[in-house]
């Protein structure tokens, strides 16, 4: 921690300055990400955040952490027990709202052997709990939530930070992966009950290797199904990403081209799956094929 | 009789162009198109007739009687009526999503 409270660090290909003296936001961000991020590089940020207490009785009295994003609070007070997770959402908030440098799809991006697979975000997809479960069978997180597309070359820019994981997933990956660096549990947040994997250290040590990308596959968990993997028309792929961007219509046309480059490149997929053993030895079945 | 200022047509010769001149991207997937509009900043999944229309158009105006016969030939359809009717009413689909206009 720097003096007057602050701490510069490089995720994927943003610098942020963190402004903070919450203590155990600190101990909880350096518990998961380490001291491998931290940057004196940077004269430039793309972010200036902050989490601080309000000012005024709140402070204290059933005490509140405010996120701020370059001077501005995006969101409602939350307690400042949930301060890591606010930071966690307020950079997601940040990256969504402002990075449209690159096509963005609310997607999780893992890569094998120099192909990336694309996990698009849907509701009850189970997306973070395979991913973190991918992550720890030997796949490079790029990122959990964003599918960074630069637009001018196709290629998927790496974005590794913790994976968030609610409610019974969190015990889920607990079993799946015992080795796997979990951060304190987050009761009752307002996505219920949270903790965050951190992401594995090839995956940080290699936040600055882009992928190409080579399979886009639709998750939806299915409690008690099997695992089936059936094959995607490429127009609806189309349709899904598009819907599923952050910023498919600013992007206007840039993201219209880089969306028919993105499906165009890959294999499609839809997968239902009922166990996450089942999912991974799938994903590992299309990644040697 | 014509409403006053707008010209009439004998039937099926009204002529349609693209809108807004060279404003389309067009994407033929396997059952699919998608085309992207610059005019609107919208994109629409079209069916294989619809998107055929836009091809035409973006090779030059024509009229309706004009696409339904060269729609015929492409579809091994008899140019009847009824034909000539379907081809006014996906230009009226297209025409409501601002990617094809009337000439005049």
């Amino acid at each position: 921690m720097k003096k007057g409270g602050w701490i510069d660090f490089r995720t994927g290909p943003f610098f942020v300055r963190l402004e903070t003296r919450l203590p155990e936001l600190l101990d909880t961000f350096h518990g998961l990400y380490g001291r491998v991020m931290e940057t004196s590089a940077a004269e430039l940020f793309d972010f200036h955040v902050a989490v601080k207490p309000p000012v005024g009785l709140r402070r204290w009295f059933r005490p509140q952490a405010l996120f701020f994003l370059d001077g501005e609070t995006p969101f409602e007070p939350f307690p400042r027990s949930h301060a890591f997770p606010l930071l966690e959402w307020g950079l997601n908030y940040a990256i969504a709202t402002r990075a449209h440098q690159y096509c963005l799809l609310h997607s999780a991006v893992l890569e094998r052997n120099e192909r990336a697979l694309i996990l698009p975000a849907l509701p009850g997809s189970g997306k973070s709990t395979l991913c973190a479960a991918l992550m720890h069978r030997g796949w490079r997180l790029l990122s959990d939530e964003f599918g960074m597309v630069r637009p001018e070359t196709g290629e998927l820019v790496p974005l590794p930070r913790v994976i968030p994981l609610k409610n019974r997933s969190i015990k889920v990956i607990r079993d799946f992966a015992p080795e796997a660096v979990l951060g304190p549990v987050f009761p009752g947040t307002r996505k219920g009950d949270v903790a965050h994997v951190a992401p594995t250290t090839d995956s940080l040590a290699r936040q600055h290797e882009p992928a190409r990308p080579a399979w886009i596959v639709f998750p939806r968990f299915v409690e008690g199904a099997g695992c089936t993997l059936e094959p995607v028309a490429d127009s609806l792929a189309f349709v899904r990403l598009s819907n599923n961007s952050f910023n498919y219509h600013l992007l206007g046309e840039t993201a219209y081209r880089t969306l028919v480059r993105l499906v165009s490149g890959c294999e499609r997929y839809h997968l239902e799956y009922g166990d996450l053993a089942s999912a991974v030895a799938q994903m590992e079945a299309l990644a040697a094929s | 009789m014509a409403a006053a200022g707008k010209k009439s047509h004998p039937r099926f010769e009204r002529k349609w162009r693209i809108a807004g001149g060279d404003s389309l991207l067009q994407k033929d997937w396997a059952q699919d198109t998608t085309v992207y509009s610059r005019l609107t900043g919208e994109t629409h999944l079209l069916s294989a007739l619809p998107a055929e229309v836009l091809r035409m158009l973006t090779e030059g105006e024509k009229s309706e009687a004009e696409l339904a016969a060269a729609m015929g030939v492409l579809c091994e359809v008899t140019v009847d009526e009824g034909w000539l009717n379907d081809i006014c009413k996906i230009l009226q689909r297209l025409e409501a999503l601002f990617l094809v206009e009337p000439v005049d």
